[in-house]
């Protein structure tokens, strides 16, 4: 029973950052619509500027100060951020912001390499709060104790803002309608500066308050983003009670599962929250996100035809010059050329469900590293061969995409985008955590082609059979009554219910046959790599795809294609450098604020304004 | 004081305003008219800087108005009515008008809530009701109410009549001609002329974002050609 | 005449809240009847129970003779009902053409089809419902930049596409300029004429009902408190306190049969 109380308190007390962090990203998301990807950033931001600030303020007054201070800080840095990155991207289509943000991850991840320094960093203890309470005879830190009590208290607090005061009824205002706050007087620019040093400033206190029980680490932002989207979407998107509730319900499952189910702590957290989302699809104290709401940018897509003869001959002709690159490349460029083929198949895939119906999936890499993993484990296991591994690698990504397609597409917007994020996850736990089998980190090794196709430039050619042999399938279907159900879905789901067309199931067969291309895309970069890793199924995978599709133009066709020769050409030269990321980060800022249409939207657009192509119905 | 020069607004690539100009007095309620597309919308969003107009002078007593941010506009005095409603749903009637409350403002009337209860009875028995879960006329009465608690000196109505019952639209005639009494200027758009009729001093038609009449009602009812070309009555 | 849709006590409770309660009527073949009502009245859960939407509490529904308990919006769709919103929802990213081929696909179940071009397919059937409603001229154009009344005739093409027996309109004139209004209530009246539809719809404009339609309910917290001709309504007194008021800010139907 002791035990059970001691195991009870230390969850409780983990439940604090997870809390703050979530309730920051959920405040953040409500009044601005953007899911702040760079959330966990700030909460590590928050550890390491608490941890400095220890460094030099004394005592238990200092400790506690410095961790105040740190809020402070990091909500400050948010303000930088909102002010110099996301002012500018306001206007640009919804959720192109996503990309933004992420560009925001990769600045500050390197920032604090160069800062602090790649070794992680021992959280300091709390003065005057070191030893254990005995709890019915359980030991207890009483720096958990503290945090049990401190929780409650900013939770009450943030929530006494939000519901009884001016600035909560305005944010709560802006939630629903910002330009009609506007339109009332009220100066939405602060708001939202407000909301976001707000959101930060809570993040930041929250990495700073578990220093002493975790310290600061490089990959805190990664770790803590999947159980913050975990809380938000179990708690209910907007929520502060919900938020907290799920927070608690998932550190203290998590304590209980070390103890009891050491195997399976990241698959439990996954489990849970799909039983919360088959009763309560919102989340526990979410609603549903009302369609059409306010504040929406971005014109309508223009209808799509197939493609012209002049077109078709410049796409001919590209396949040519790739075709014939054996002749002039080196064996390097042939590598580099393979890689940026499966790249584009995988962003491909994305950008049909993505461009045509709307689908933003977070999580597409489970797919993309299922297939992979599906290969592989069959070569380990079965050896089987090339071939029959190539074909069963989308068999078994589509599988998944059928079965996590079938939870996640029960939502929509950004329940949907966060559900399939925390599917991928749960894969990426499994295979990580499932070491007998999947050899965990060490990954699989030792995947080699079939002997005819083993030569760096058969191999190529390989890839560019099937990859481009997947992209124009792609492209036909998206031409297809198919590919039109697919946008009549995502224009008006309720015209399309109302003639007769089942919109789920038309999603859910995308998913599917997306999923499918993107497996296929996965086992060809197993062979051609030899091996496969965790890291393939990561999140950081999946916003690649994204990042290629949004940079690349979702309104566009071709977007994911150029997007992805586009961003792995970029990469391949920086990452050269030492601080690459900071680089790309930027870049990515960059093009973001630049050219919100994406790479080929903007082109077009550029390219009408020039003549060169003729304009949009109205412009003559 | 409100003066409108030579305003062209565009929505994307269409070309909604073409040179329109027009003027308000102070003490009048005008208003516009035109078929659905005419622009009546989007004059008032480029009042209101909703639709930043491409060129031309939105002036309001005395200064421009183009290029300020929405709030800035609303700060000067000028409260704007959407035709959509666009209450807040999730906040109580309360709250609502929370959002709206402005600093009192000197030269036109300071409400407070329990004038505009008075004025909008229904508003007082749900004041703690969400705005869901109001008729669609009691969201109406809202969005006025929500709008005069920043003290306007002017008012903007886009479109009162729209999609409410007849019962509720005499209310809101009722309505307009006491903001009118208490010393307000009021320019609504309206698609219903007799509506028109029974609330305002001049008109002003649009066809194709170009002013085609200026005049009081009794000007534009001694000519029913311009009507008949113009109002498709 | 024979009876296209008709119901019996249907009825709708939202927890203790009775949106409709105990609400018959029928509709006959080549009719345009009317529900009017103060917002809340309830015509809208009426509406979506009539389309599947929303599952009575109480009550039947046949059409055409046949029940339509435990049917889903789907499948009354293929029994051929049409439907129009108040708000238009029509595929933005489409042509016009396009958005009428859309519902020609789903009429001939060929949604998951992935081979042929979709942009060839039913285009004839596409053209001549899209002249029907006089939209032919623009057949090739982008959704997107339709004027509003253009929209809703676009509208009404898809709503027709499975040549359906009763067509429900929920304020189909909502946000028009009178004009506008009128023609498109002549051109609902002509369809219904020509080709022999039902149209059951709500409306606010008091102009449209009293010069269109042949019959007129209205409802009230969710009671239906009068089903009658245009002249037995704007007569009865309950209906002008609860819904015409004075009827000094609506013209008279003669006025607007002249436009």
């Amino acid at each position: 029973m002791g035990f059970f109380i001691a195991q009870l308190l230390t969850g409780l007390a983990n439940a604090g950052a997870l809390f703050m962090v979530a309730s920051g990203l959920s405040l953040i998301f409500g009044v601005t619509r953007i899911v702040n990807f760079a959330h966990g950033s700030f909460y590590m931001l928050g550890a390491y500027v608490g941890y400095s600030l220890m460094q030099v303020l004394p005592g238990a007054v200092g400790f506690w100060a410095s961790i105040l201070l740190a809020g402070v800080i990091v909500g400050l840095i948010g303000v930088i951020v909102e002010i110099c990155v996301l002012r500018p991207v306001y206007r640009a289509p919804e959720l192109f912001q996503l990309v933004a943000t992420f560009g925001v991850i990769l600045v500050i991840q390197d920032l604090t390499l160069m800062t602090w320094g790649a070794e992680d960093v021992l959280g300091p203890r709390a003065p005057g709060l070191t030893g254990v309470v005995r709890i019915m005879g359980e030991p207890v830190p009483k720096y958990d104790l503290a945090l049990l009590v401190i929780t409650p208290f900013v939770a009450l607090g943030l929530w006494y803002l939000i519901t009884r005061t001016r600035v909560g009824v305005l944010v709560r205002a802006a939630t629903q309608d910002r330009e009609m706050v506007g339109a009332l007087g009220v100066n939405q620019s602060w708001l939202f500066t407000g909301v976001f040093f707000l959101g930060c400033a809570l993040a930041g206190l929250g990495g700073a308050l578990q220093l002493p029980k975790g310290g600061a680490d490089l990959l805190m932002d990664f770790n803590i983003l999947t159980a913050v989207f975990v809380v938000v979407v179990i708690g209910g998107m907007g929520s502060l009670p919900g938020a907290y509730l799920a927070a608690v319900l998932i550190s203290v499952l998590g304590v209980f599962g070390v103890t009891y189910m050491p195997q399976s702590t990241l698959v439990l957290m996954f489990v849970i929250m799909v039983l919360v989302l088959m009763i309560r699809p919102y989340g526990l104290f979410g609603r549903p996100e009302v369609a059409g709401e306010h504040g929406q940018v971005g014109e309508p897509e223009r209808p799509i035809k197939p493609a012209g003869l002049r077109a078709r001959m410049i796409v001919a002709a590209g396949l040519a010059v790739l075709a014939l690159m054996p002749v002039y490349g080196s064996s390097f460029a042939l590598v580099l050329a393979t890689d940026i083929l499966i790249f584009c198949l995988f962003a491909a895939s994305l950008h049909f469900i993505l461009g045509l119906g709307g689908l933003v999936s977070f999580g597409h890499a489970a797919f993309f590293g299922g297939g992979a993993y599906v290969a592989a484990l069959l070569v380990t296991y079965a050896d089987t061969p090339m071939e029959l591994a190539l074909l069963l690698a989308p068999l078994g990504a589509g599988m998944a995409a059928i079965i996590i397609g079938w939870v996640c597409l029960r939502l929509t917007g950004v329940y949907f985008a966060m559900l399939t994020l925390a599917f991928s996850q749960l894969l990426w736990s499994l295979v990580f955590q499932w070491g007998e089998v999947t050899r965990g980190d060490d990954g699989l090794v030792n995947i080699w082609p079939s002997a005819w196709a083993s030569g760096t430039t058969v191999y190529f050619y390989l890839s560019l059979v099937i990859c481009t042999g997947g992209i124009l399938f792609l492209r036909h279907a998206a031409h297809a009554p198919f590919g039109y159900a697919l946008r009549a879905a995502r224009d008006s789901a309720r015209q399309a219910e109302a003639t007769g067309i089942d919109t789920k199931r038309v999603q859910w067969a995308a998913f599917a046959l997306a999923g499918a291309m993107a497996g296929v895309a996965g086992g060809l970069f197993v062979f051609s790599k030899g091996s496969v890793f965790p890291n393939e199924l990561e999140i950081a995978r999946s916003f690649d795809a994204l990042i290629v599709v949004f940079l690349g133009g979702v309104k566009t066709l071709a977007g994911g294609v150029v997007g992805g020769v586009a961003l792995e050409g970029v990469k391949d030269i920086l990452t050269r450098f030492e601080y690459w990321r900071l680089a790309l980060g930027v870049l990515i800022i960059l093009v973001v604020i630049v050219a919100p249409d994406g790479l080929v939207g903007t082109a077009r657009k550029l390219a009408e304004r020039w003549g060169i192509l003729r304009g949009a119905e109205d412009s003559k | 004081m409100l003066e409108i020069a030579s305003v062209n607004s565009f929505y994307g690539k269409a070309h909604v305003l073409s040179d329109l100009s027009f003027t308000v007095q102070r003490g009048q309620v005008a208003a516009l008219l035109g078929r659905n597309g005419a622009g009546k919308s989007t004059t008032m969003k480029s009042i209101m800087q909703l639709v930043v107009p491409r060129s031309g002078q939105v002036r309001f007593m005395d200064r421009d108005l183009v290029g300020l941010a929405p709030h800035r506009v609303a700060k000067m005095g000028l409260g704007y009515v959407p035709e959509d409603r666009r209450i807040f749903t999730d906040l109580t009637v309360l709250e609502n008008l929370e959002v709206g409350r402005q600093p009192a403002r000197e030269g036109t009337v300071t409400w407070t809530r329990d004038m505009l209860f008075d004025l909008f009875p229904n508003l007082a028995e749900r004041r703690n009701n969400r705005g869901k879960e109001m008729s669609g006329g009691e969201q109406q009465m809202l969005t006025i109410a929500r709008t005069l608690m920043g003290n306007p000196s002017f008012v903007l109505l886009d479109e009162p009549s729209e999609g409410i019952a007849p019962v509720i639209v005499e209310q809101m005639a009722r309505v307009i001609l006491q903001l009118k009494s208490e010393g307000l200027t009021v320019l609504l758009s309206e698609q219903n002329l007799h509506f028109a009729r029974a609330v305002a001093d001049v008109a002003v038609i649009i066809e194709g974002g170009a002013q085609k009449f200026h005049g009081t009602l009794a000007e534009l009812n001694a000519q029913p050609e311009i009507r008949d070309a113009y109002l498709s009555v | 005449m024979s009876i296209v849709l008709e119901t019996r006590g249907l009825s709708k409770s939202f927890g203790a809240i009775k949106a409709v309660s105990d609400v018959s009527f029928s509709l006959h073949k080549g009719e345009l009847l009317a529900m009017i009502g103060p917002n809340g009245a309830g015509k809208s859960t009426c509406f979506n129970m009539l389309m599947g939407q929303l599952k009575p509490t109480a009550g039947t529904v046949w059409l055409n003779g046949q029940d339509l308990a435990g049917l889903g919006p789907r499948q009354i769709w293929r029994m051929g009902v049409g439907r129009t919103f108040q708000i238009t929802g029509t595929y933005a990213s489409m042509t016009v053409a396009e958005n009428v081929q859309m519902a020609l696909i789903s009429h001939n179940r060929r949604v998951f089809a992935i081979l042929p071009y979709a942009h060839r397919l039913y285009r004839d059937r596409a053209m001549e419902l899209l002249d029907l409603v006089g939209m032919g001229d623009q057949a090739d154009r982008h959704c997107a930049v339709l004027a509003y009344g253009d929209l809703k005739r676009l509208e009404l093409a898809i709503a027709l596409a499975h040549e359906p027996s009763l067509l429900l309109m929920d304020e189909p004139t909502a946000g028009m300029a009178p004009r506008e209004r009128i023609a498109l209530m002549k051109l609902t009246a002509d369809i219904v004429r020509d080709q022999g539809v039902s149209v059951l719809f709500t409306e606010h404009d008091m102009d449209v009902v009293f010069a269109h339609a042949h019959r007129v309910m209205v409802l009230n917290r969710g009671q239906l408190i009068a089903n009658g001709t245009v002249e037995d309504i704007r007569n009865d007194p309950r209906v002008q306190e609860v819904y015409l008021g004075g009827g000094t800010l609506f013209h008279a139907a003669e006025e607007g049969q002249h436009a």
